[in-house]
């Protein structure tokens, strides 16, 4: 009895539930990560769809462009900053510049280069070239080499001789592209082979730099690698570079059969005759393909000299090819050398040449036609099995042999007197749609009878050159003007003539004498800007005042400048001593300082200055300033700008601009110590977070707009490791801190506009309501008044003074 | 003037865009073949700047809808990639301006842009 076998059921249910939850995992997977894949790529572009107007607004950002602009432009490199900090940010904006790239050229695509740098996203590429993983290496150097990072030239040149294939023509590929010295190195370095595929991306490459002027190649006809060898004769035709013919007839010895051919093909292309011996001399150690190539160069260089060699090879080899580029060769040299012999029958042509006119087309000619079908084909056959590259020719051949055949028994055998009705018929109804002028350009033919056809006959049994001519005079239409060469110079030859004995006729040249003078309002008159220059300290030394010293010769320059210094100190102790602390306080300063006394130079090495003794007067009122200086503070200012309008001394008034300068600057400072606690700068932050180009346009920004708030972010800036910033922070500083002190001496002019009015000259104008104080004296400061903008600030005299009679004055004036 | 632009490349069309704007052109941006179409329906812009290769209805389309179908002669711009040279000619045989390659300058399609309507 036969029992069916048990089946373990609950294998195979384990079984098929396992391969369910497999297929369930499978499935899960596949959908999480579809999902994941969709999520992502949906977020590339949303993030693709935000960012690109930024970077539109980048690369056409223009620098003449108004006031919105720039805002929005520093805005946006503001947000760009914060926004590269995500790895993901930084993923798709090099995605949309290497997107980009693709389609825009010109300026757009250097501004794509410059801006993919600017954000520090070629990092991520130098970071990649560190992976251990041959793509992503791949991956970084291709992205620096289509966005042109020169700077990684040098970390792709390590990848030359990589092991990893993709690595390796990735990294070629990039340092050709980088440098134009970058196929020197390539060259010079690479081991490997270069695939035909690698070798044409190289010359496309290099092609379409731009100003690129190619090494000479020959250098590297000499290396040890056989595929730059290959390469470097490639890229000699392809430069033109014909000054290696030595090397070039060297390399068809070559054991290379693509180097021969390489080197064959550049002697053809720039026609190196030289080597016609050595070709001929390796003709025969060679393959078919290399002597066709020889053939082939023989032919296109070579001369009649070669033609024994030529028919040599027609004459002993056995290859169909080579025998029938021999052949070639042979025609190409001398034209006509070889006629046709293959399958021509005498008898065809003869017959077709004498009985033109009288053969019909009979069954006869038909089955000629057929035989010679027939014989061709059966013959091509037997002669070209052998040949297994001979099929196409054959092919091509036999087609040409039958199209003959065809066009001999269709054209040639048709009767002639049909012929000739139906050329007329044609002629006739071509004769309808042309016009006279259409066949003007035709010959003039003379229809003539048989007799005169005859004639002809009879005349060509003549020999040519017992034939009469008949020539025609040429007359032309125009008279030709004889040409004159009068003004050309006499040039005898084998005489010397000595050029001073030669005579010179001047021509004389005579000005027209202008009688007329044009009336004044027709004269153009230039007007000159002429700007107020800057006082400055220096330049109160006149050259009037110095003592001329250019002819003598200094010994000791140095020492004579200390000596110069030590007596001026002797001299004028007192206002030659110069506040330096001040100076060292604000270092921005003394270098400005230094710069201005270099602008002002006065050739100091040969000048020293001319003793100056002042009145009693003016050295009292020195003293008084002198003690101003070392006791007084902001609050003498009012004091020193009535001293200015009244003094004229310029030693005095030098002195007192100076302490003004100095008050002012220290009135500033003290400003800034009580401002910064309470005030902040707008721009601080931009500047923090801005890149250079940013900073630069909000320090221009600051000197127009900004206030005493900014004063102390530019102290900051001037102590800035970028040397651009540093510099023009210092200049934005000096300005400021000039317009703001323009700014505070203008609110004074509003106080004290006019002239000062000394009160005997107000009481002898005989104003009635000058005695009519119809105001309270405030005792605390005038708002405008910089003096009381010092919270510290305690009135003076001089204060109390100044402001009694600016009062007056105000009032006066109302 | 009002510029229609079609190119399904969201990236080219929004830098083109913004070139063109900046250039002082209102610009209506399409993505897709569909769109342009539904917008050629209502509105007649002074110039067309399209893409040969989009979605639904491609750049030779669009000119033979424009030209054919509503019979307009606004100049249109093609935008194709280089070496295309079946679709340059048939473009212009059914009727386009002005033939631009990839890649390009967009400032030199601004130029081209103001040349056809000078032209026009």
């Amino acid at each position: 009895m036969i029992s069916s076998p048990k089946i373990p059921t609950d294998l195979l249910w384990g079984l098929s539930t396992f391969f369910v939850v497999l297929a369930m995992l499978y499935l899960i997977s596949v959908f999480y990560f579809r999902n994941k894949i969709t999520k992502e790529s949906k977020k590339i572009r949303e993030k693709k769809k935000e960012l690109s107007p930024i970077i539109s607004e980048f690369l056409f950002y223009d620098e003449h462009g108004d006031k919105i602009e720039k805002i929005n432009y520093i805005g946006l490199k503001i947000e760009v900053r914060e926004l590269i900090k995500n790895p993901f940010d930084r993923k798709v904006l090099t995605e949309i510049l290497m997107d980009l790239r693709k389609d825009v050229s010109g300026h757009t695509r250097t501004e794509l280069f410059n801006i993919y740098q600017d954000l520090g996203l070629h990092e991520d590429a130098f970071k990649k070239l560190k992976s251990w993983r041959w793509q992503i290496i791949s991956k970084g150097i291709f992205e620096l080499t289509q966005m042109h990072v020169e700077e990684a030239y040098k970390p792709i040149t390590g990848f030359i001789n990589d092991k990893r294939g993709t690595v390796r023509k990735q990294a070629e590929i990039a340092i050709v592209t980088l440098k134009n010295e970058g196929i020197s190195f390539f060259m010079d370095h690479t081991k490997y082979r270069i695939s035909e595929w690698q070798q044409l991306k190289l010359l496309d490459v290099v092609r379409n730099k731009d100003d690129y002027i190619p090494p000479p190649f020959r250098l590297w006809l000499t290396s040890k690698n056989n595929y730059v060898v290959l390469f470097a004769l490639r890229l000699i035709k392809h430069f033109n570079q014909n000054d290696a013919n030595a090397s070039l007839i060297t390399l068809v010895n070559h054991k290379s059969n693509p180097i021969k051919r390489e080197a064959i093909h550049c002697i053809k292309e720039f026609y190196v005759s030289d080597a016609l011996s050595m070709l001929k001399q390796v003709f025969w150690k060679n393959n078919t393909d290399i002597k066709m190539h020889i053939l082939d160069t023989i032919a296109e260089i070579g001369g009649e000299d070669e033609i024994p060699f030529l028919e040599s090879i027609q004459e002993g080899t056995d290859t169909f090819m080579v025998k029938n580029k021999a052949v070639r060769a042979i025609n190409t040299i001398q034209p006509e050398a070889i006629l046709p012999t293959k399958d021509i029958e005498e008898y065809e042509i003869r017959t077709v040449a004498k009985t033109s006119d009288t053969v019909k087309p009979t069954e006869d000619s038909e089955r000629i036609e057929e035989k010679n079908e027939d014989v061709d084909s059966n013959t091509l056959q037997k002669e070209l099995v052998a040949d297994t590259h001979y099929s196409n020719y054959r092919d091509s051949n036999l087609a040409e042999e039958k199209n003959k055949l065809s066009s001999l028994s269709n054209k040639n055998l048709i009767p002639v007197s049909r012929a000739k009705s139906l050329e007329n018929d044609d002629a006739l109804e071509n004769e309808k749609d042309l016009t006279q002028e259409e066949i003007a350009f035709l010959p003039i033919v003379i229809d003539s009878n048989e007799d005169e056809i005859e004639a002809t006959n009879q005349d060509r049994k003549t020999p040519i050159n017992q034939l009469s001519g008949n020539f025609e005079e040429v007359i032309p239409e125009r008279e030709i003007i004889p040409f004159n060469d009068n003004f050309l110079p006499l040039v005898v030859d084998g005489i010397d003539i000595n050029p001073l004995n030669i005579k010179v006729v001047y021509e004389e040249v005579s000005f027209e004498k202008i009688t007329k003078i044009p009336p004044l309002k027709d004269l153009e008159v230039y007007f000159e800007l002429v700007l107020p220059s800057i006082k400055s300290s220096k330049e109160t030394i006149e050259n009037s005042q110095l003592l001329d010293f250019s002819g003598l010769k200094p010994i000791e320059p140095k020492q004579g400048n200390k000596n110069e210094n030590k007596v001026n100190s002797d001299e004028s102790n007192e206002f030659l001593e110069w506040p330096f602390n001040f100076e060292n306080q604000l270092g921005d300063l003394e270098e400005i300082q230094i710069e201005i006394e270099e602008a002002l130079d006065i050739s100091r090495d040969n000048q020293i200055l001319k003793p100056n003794f002042h009145s009693n007067e003016i050295m009292e009122t020195l003293a008084l300033l002198e003690n101003i200086e070392e006791l007084g503070d902001a609050r003498e200012i009012p004091l020193l700008k009535a001293m200015l309008d009244t003094e004229t001394s310029s030693i005095v008034l030098e002195r007192i601009g100076f302490l003004l300068e100095h008050f002012n600057t220290q009135e500033q400072g003290f400003s800034i110590e009580s401002i910064q606690e309470k005030e902040y700068s707008v721009f601080e932050e931009l500047i923090d977070k801005g890149d250079l180009d940013s900073k630069i346009f909000l320090l221009n920004e600051i000197a127009e707009l900004g206030d005493s708030k900014e004063l102390q972010l530019l102290q900051t800036l001037v102590l800035d490791e970028n040397k651009e910033i540093k510099k023009k922070a210092k200049k934005v500083l000096q300005l400021l801190k000039n317009r703001l002190k323009l700014e505070a001496e203008n609110e004074d002019n509003l106080i004290t506009s006019n002239k000062p009015v000394s009160i005997e000259e107000l009481i002898k104008k005989d104003n009635p309501d000058f005695f009519k104080l119809n105001f309270e004296p405030i005792t605390e400061g005038y708002d405008s008044n910089p003096v009381n903008k010092d919270p510290k600030h305690s009135s003076t005299l001089f204060d109390h003074l100044c402001n009694m009679s600016t009062k007056l004055y105000n009032r006066k004036n109302d | 003037m009002e510029v229609l632009l079609a190119d399904d490349d969201d990236l080219l069309a929004s830098l083109l865009g913004f070139r063109l704007k900046k250039g002082g052109y209102d610009v209506h941006q399409s993505s897709n073949g569909k769109e342009v179409k539904e917008y050629l329906k209502t509105n007649t812009p002074d110039i067309i700047v399209s893409d040969i290769m989009m979605p639904y209805f491609s750049g030779i389309e669009l000119i033979n809808y424009v030209r054919k179908d509503l019979s307009l002669r606004t100049p249109i711009i093609i935008i194709s990639s280089a070496g295309n040279e079946e679709n340059v000619l048939s473009a212009f045989e059914l009727g386009a301006n002005e033939f631009i390659s990839k890649p390009f300058s967009p400032t030199e399609l601004l130029v081209r842009l103001k040349r056809e309507l000078y032209k026009n």
